[in-house]
């Protein structure tokens, strides 16, 4: 009788358990929308030595600095952005990377100006150095290049299409751990922006652009602390490193920067002469990425 | 005999259940960032994400994470909760840890069964964003004897830019 009822209690535990796993597989299924064991054993072994992957530091896209720019008033100077280059010239995955960034910039610049048959061509050279660096299926999986071509006379679509290309590229980098190259791609895709940035505020010497180079400068301690933590993935990181800190360096011996609180919400206002200086420094480190 | 059996039995079916009750190694990045692209609409397009991961210990942790605003621009922040464990807190506030004055502008708590999608636009400059995760201890979290960490997670961040 007494056997019986333990009997009974094993079953009933048995039965728990069961259901229980059920309904954590619900809530998989759920919140992933995808089905079941494989996914399980996928997921737990990324989680098993993905720890340290996490990031204190979130880096803004290409698309935003540009947005950013061109809402502050930059218009399309032409002339301005990286000669257009076959992705075989490229023979590094550093310089493939570090290019890929300041192709995206250029790109971006250009659907957010109009510029669409230069963004084809921008395109198609990040396409290429994608291949290269081994993700060219991101552009594949989701017909980018058709979409974008059907989208051409929308800048809003193209600009959604571009934001869509760089989570997908973000969500390859990340599975695959290589996020380094992301974070190589940014520098370039950064420099090339402030370069922009700087030669169409040398023409226009708009105010709004100014404050704007200086809001970018925020993000430059963020980038190279994001080096430094890949260091060891890429043997040219710690030289790229040395040049985004001498800019940061320039940057922080001017006057307005050293006096500047750092609760304030407002932007640093650069005079004109240290918006040049800047500008030239980060001209002269432009210069080395797109000769490599 | 069959008795002590039985006990052995019953005893690791309850603790099968339970470990598989807290069990939350589920983390397919893409998964979990693809279910933010509902909440990304127009005139929001992506910026950034970020995945935090999560491994409860013996003591509360805390993670922050920094992002970077511009003036003038408006974001939404999306954070996926699926698949983090129950009682992880997350804060954002316009400083870092290290200030005692700061203000909390959003919060979201993974425990919340009925909601795990949360989403939040910004309504003020900031020239940064500080977003904290409050992770709880877990007292029996490894086994005693063992160094294993048994209850894990991660919890995904999508922002998106007008």
């Amino acid at each position: 009788m007494r056997i019986n009822y333990l009997k009974s209690i094993v079953c009933v535990s048995a039965l728990a358990s069961v259901a229980l796993l059920s309904c954590h597989g619900n809530n998989s299924n759920s919140a992933n929308g995808q089905n079941g064991a494989d996914t399980l054993t996928k997921a737990t072994a990324k989680v098993a030595d993905a720890d340290q992957d996490s990031e204190t530091y979130l880096l803004p896209s290409p698309l935003q600095i540009a947005s950013i720019f061109k809402n502050s008033g930059l218009t399309y100077m032409p002339g301005v952005t990286a000669p257009f280059k076959d992705a075989a010239a490229f023979s590094s995955q550093f310089d493939r990377a570090l290019n890929m960034g300041v192709y995206s910039a250029d790109l971006s610049y250009c659907i957010l100006n109009k510029q669409t048959d230069d963004a084809v061509k921008y395109l198609n050279i990040v396409k290429g150095l994608s291949d290269k660096l081994g993700f060219g299926s991101v552009f594949e999986s989701n017909a980018f290049l058709t979409r974008f071509q059907s989208n051409m006379n929308s800048t809003d679509s193209l600009a959604s299409l571009i934001a869509e290309l760089q989570m997908e590229t973000d969500t390859y980098l990340e599975n695959n751990k290589e996020k380094y190259i992301g974070v190589i791609a940014f520098a370039g895709a950064w420099v090339e922006s402030m370069n922009t940035g700087n030669a169409v505020y040398e023409k226009q010497k708009s105010t709004g652009v100014s404050s704007r180079i200086s809001e970018q400068m925020n993000i430059l301690e963020g980038l190279v602390k994001l080096l430094n933590k890949y260091q060891a993935s890429d043997k040219n990181i710690a030289g790229l490193m040395a040049q985004l800190k001498d800019i940061k360096t320039t940057y922080s011996g001017f006057d307005e920067v050293k006096s500047y609180n750092p609760d304030s919400e407002q932007p640093i206002s650069l005079t004109p002469d240290h918006v040049t200086e800047l500008g030239k420094a980060i001209q002269t480190l432009r210069s080395k990425f797109i000769a490599s | 005999m069959k008795k002590h059996n039985l006990f052995v039995f019953l005893f690791v079916a309850m603790l099968a259940s339970s470990a598989m009750a807290q069990s939350y190694e589920y983390c397919d990045t893409k998964t979990l960032k693809d279910s933010c692209k509902d909440y990304l609409n127009k005139p929001y397009k992506y910026d950034a994400a970020n995945i935090i991961l999560v491994t409860l210990g013996r003591k509360p942790q805390m993670k922050e994470v920094e992002l970077p605003m511009f003036m003038g621009e408006t974001y939404r922040l999306i954070f996926n909760t699926y698949a983090l464990p129950p009682g992880v807190e997350i804060h954002v506030y316009n400083k870092d840890a290290d200030h005692d004055n700061r203000k909390e502008l959003f919060s979201c708590n993974s425990s919340d069964a009925s909601k795990k999608m949360f989403m939040w636009d910004t309504d003020h400059f900031h020239s940064k964003l500080y977003v904290d995760y409050v992770i709880p201890a877990n007292h029996d979290n490894p086994p005693a004897g063992t160094d294993a960490p048994l209850i894990q997670g991660c919890g995904v961040l999508v922002i998106g830019f007008k």
